[in-house]
């Protein structure tokens, strides 16, 4: 909807004087009153307008009333509120703003923790600028642009929508998790990924299986865009999907890998002594002794640890361990072996 | 396959999922809802007295518990109160071997429980056939050789066994038959490339003894490779199960699952949403997601045990809850952590093209297939 704002004004000062009870404009700015100064005027018209649940709105200022207009001060007063867009011409400005409705959203609070800390930085937010293999995709007033290398990684990743709204701590979130996953993966899992990654270790959700949809509509929100970005990757990309596409490995960092195996396993045990300590529990009430396959850490179990804990209390560790040393660390104990022997014909 | 099959054959699913036909289960999963198995796949003792030379059960050991009357009536209780749908007596161990299996199918039969058993069918006789048969969905024979010395070899059983499973078997056609009985009888073998001589043969045995279906699958091995199973080898043996497949006829289909056989024991997908949908038991009791998960080596994936605790209240725990939402998040790569394609595999492939929007699973038309409460 793009608005007059000098028809705006001058209405509402004739209603001022002409009309004694009902006074108001259009129902969707009842709670916009003017101010002499354009900028805090039009901070008031948005605001108005979001209250009123208007997802996005322009508002044409002629040429007299465009040239008194301090446009940084305007970018600064607004962009919080949505997606900016100022546009200057002969015909004096066009103040756009979309992605009203998102600034109000709020998600649950087990992810207000980490959306809070992603949003002291809002580090990915603006259009890039352009360069090649970057793909564009914009849903509900929210845009997402990825740059993606020849191996189909996101390099960069970069987002635009209103700054001082919860989307946009989700999508700096979400644009700190994509670089260096491949687009196959962001747009398979990229939602969820988020989703555990915000989460942490609170309470999930909901008390069936977690899936992005159900935590928060906003990671629906989230999936769109990653699809939308896979799908527009697909269509300028002469591509053929990466053989590994389906099957994207988390990499094993360089500091696990720089370890000795009894580096790693000092490691481990480190940090199962010292979860075993914040649980209140004996520290060497189970150690790990010996990693196989880079990753599989078998642990040994002193037998005083009741059996029936056991299971619940390994996933804990692993949680643990995983947060402390290594993403990728499994805890298994050792196989139990059939008493009889696997027959070999 | 024939288009002259009859209906309770043209409609078996053996190569493939029938979980769109459980939307309720499929939308209380999406709306984030707790929703019972639809099938539990289980069975009543970790024993066998048979030793297959491709027995995943070799590498399943935990702490085993007897499974008696109480325990297993007060499950499958559980189960009927809680809404599964299916009780396959299959998994880890040899079900007909128990004191309980006679009862417990009759005791599932009654509650309103579809129940179903998978057997090497060696302690069954016709009396017991008579007394189970008419409370069964399915009854499908393990038989992974069609001659004597090499099911001998294969099965790690006498020779003479052999016999008297194909004894069984014709008595199981005729009192179905007699009776005219909804329970359909199969077949199945477990193909390892090694058992190549045997699979014209078993196909054979088929047409001869009449059941109605022999299905051939792919053998599973852990993620160690431990059986050994040599999966580039199946390709050498497409043009002999075709020939199998052509041993099908009127009232008799032999089915190869291509699908596994073809994946080569690999995966397309990494979350595992399919086990609260297709739940496993084991013979000891223990409930954990999977069969591949038996093995105390993956303890932190076990809930708990039927014999300890009430299944309706391991299902109701959070503990349960948990260890899916452990598979079906990013903590989980079933690629790296499982082994070859599990029992769940269809169901997975199926939910994973889903919710990555490339497969829809939509409400399917026309009749519901046959052993549709079996996933």
């Amino acid at each position: 909807m793009l608005l007059d704002y000098q028809h705006l004004v001058e209405d509402y000062e004739r209603s001022l004087f002409h009309v004694l009870r009902g006074q108001r404009t259009l129902d969707l700015l009842e709670t916009w009153v003017p101010d002499p100064d354009v900028v805090r005027s039009l901070l008031n018209l948005f605001e108005a307008a979001q209250g009123a649940e208007c997802d996005s709105l322009s508002v044409q200022l002629s040429p007299p009333i465009a040239l008194g207009v301090d446009e940084p001060a305007l970018h600064s007063a607004l962009a919080d509120l949505g997606v900016l867009h100022i546009e200057r011409s002969s015909n004096g400005l066009v103040v756009s703003l979309s992605g009203l409705g998102k600034t109000g959203h709020n998600l649950p609070s087990v992810y207000d923790d980490s959306l809070t800390r992603f949003g002291k930085n809002l580090a990915h937010a603006g259009a890039p600028a352009p360069i090649e293999n970057t793909v564009q995709v914009t849903v509900d007033s929210c845009t997402l642009y990825l740059s993606i290398n020849e191996q189909q990684v996101i390099e960069r990743a970069r987002f635009e929508c209103p700054r001082n709204s919860t989307t946009a701590r989700l999508l700096e979130a979400l644009a700190d998790l994509c670089e260096g996953l491949p687009i196959y993966e962001a747009a398979d899992h990229g939602a969820i990924r988020l989703e555990a990654r915000l989460r942490g270790d609170k309470p999930a959700p909901v008390s069936g299986i977690v899936l992005p949809e159900n935590s928060d509509p906003m990671f629906g929100l989230v999936q769109r865009l990653l699809r939308g970005a896979l799908s527009a990757f697909q269509q300028i990309a002469d591509h053929q999907p990466a053989a590994s596409h389906a099957g994207f490995i988390e990499p094993l960092s360089p500091l696990w890998l720089s370890l000795s195996q009894e580096e790693q396993l000092r490691a481990v045990n480190a940090a199962l002594a010292a979860a075993l300590c914040a649980l209140g529990r004996d520290p060497q009430a189970l150690c790990a002794i010996h990693i196989e396959h880079e990753t599989r850490a078998v642990v040994q179990v002193a037998p005083e640890l009741p059996t029936k804990q056991l299971p619940a209390l390994l996933m804990r560790l692993e949680t643990e361990v995983r947060k402390r040393v290594e993403p990728t660390i499994e805890l298994l104990l050792a196989e139990v072996q059939d008493n009889n022997k696997v027959r070999r014909l | 396959m024939s288009a002259s099959l009859p209906e309770h054959v043209e409609k078996l699913i053996l190569d493939g999922t029938k979980i769109g036909w459980h939307q309720e289960r499929l939308a209380a999963w999406e709306r984030g809802e707790r929703f019972a198995p639809i099938t539990i796949d289980m069975a009543l003792t970790r024993a066998c007295n048979y030793a297959c030379h491709f027995c995943y059960a070799m590498l399943q050991e935990n702490d085993r518990q007897p499974i008696d009357k109480k325990a297993i009536t007060e499950f499958l209780d559980d189960c009927a109160e809680i809404g599964v749908k299916g009780i396959s007596l299959v998994s880890d161990g040899e079900s007909t071997i128990s004191p309980v299996f006679i009862d417990a199918i009759q005791h599932g039969a009654r509650v309103g429980l579809s129940m179903a058993v998978g057997t090497n069918a060696f302690v069954l006789n016709r009396r017991k056939l008579e007394e189970i048969l008419p409370h069964l969905t399915y009854l499908r024979v393990n038989i992974s050789g069609g001659e004597r010395s090499r099911y001998a070899q294969i099965m790690g059983a006498k020779e003479s066994a052999f016999d008297r499973v194909c004894q069984n078997i014709t008595d199981m056609v005729e009192i179905k038959k007699r009776d005219n009985l909804p329970v359909t009888i199969g077949l199945q073998m477990v193909l390892m490339p090694e058992y190549e001589d045997q699979i014209l043969p078993l196909a054979r045995l088929g047409q001869k003894l009449r059941p109605d279906y022999l299905v051939i699958k792919h053998c599973s091995d852990n993620e160690e490779g431990d059986l050994g199973v040599d999966y580039s080898g199946y390709d050498r043996l497409h043009d002999t199960l075709r020939a199998a497949e052509a041993l099908s006829d009127d009232e008799y289909r032999v089915s190869v699952k291509w699908s596994k056989i073809l994946a080569e024991g690999k995966r397309s997908y990494q979350r595992c949403y399919g086990a609260p949908f297709l739940l496993q038991i084991s013979g000891s009791g223990l409930v954990a997601p999977c069969g591949m998960l038996f093995n105390d080596r993956y303890k932190k994936f076990h809930v708990g045990n039927i014999v300890e605790t009430r299944f309706r209240e391991l299902f109701h725990s959070d503990r349960y809850w948990e260890v899916m939402n452990y598979l079906a998040s990013p903590s989980f790569n079933a690629q790296k952590m499982c082994g070859s394609l599990c029992l769940q595999h269809k169901v997975n492939e199926a939910l994973d093209a889903h919710r990555k929007g490339r497969l829809p699973i939509v409400p399917p038309s026309g009749n519901p297939p046959a052993h549709l409460n079996f996933v």
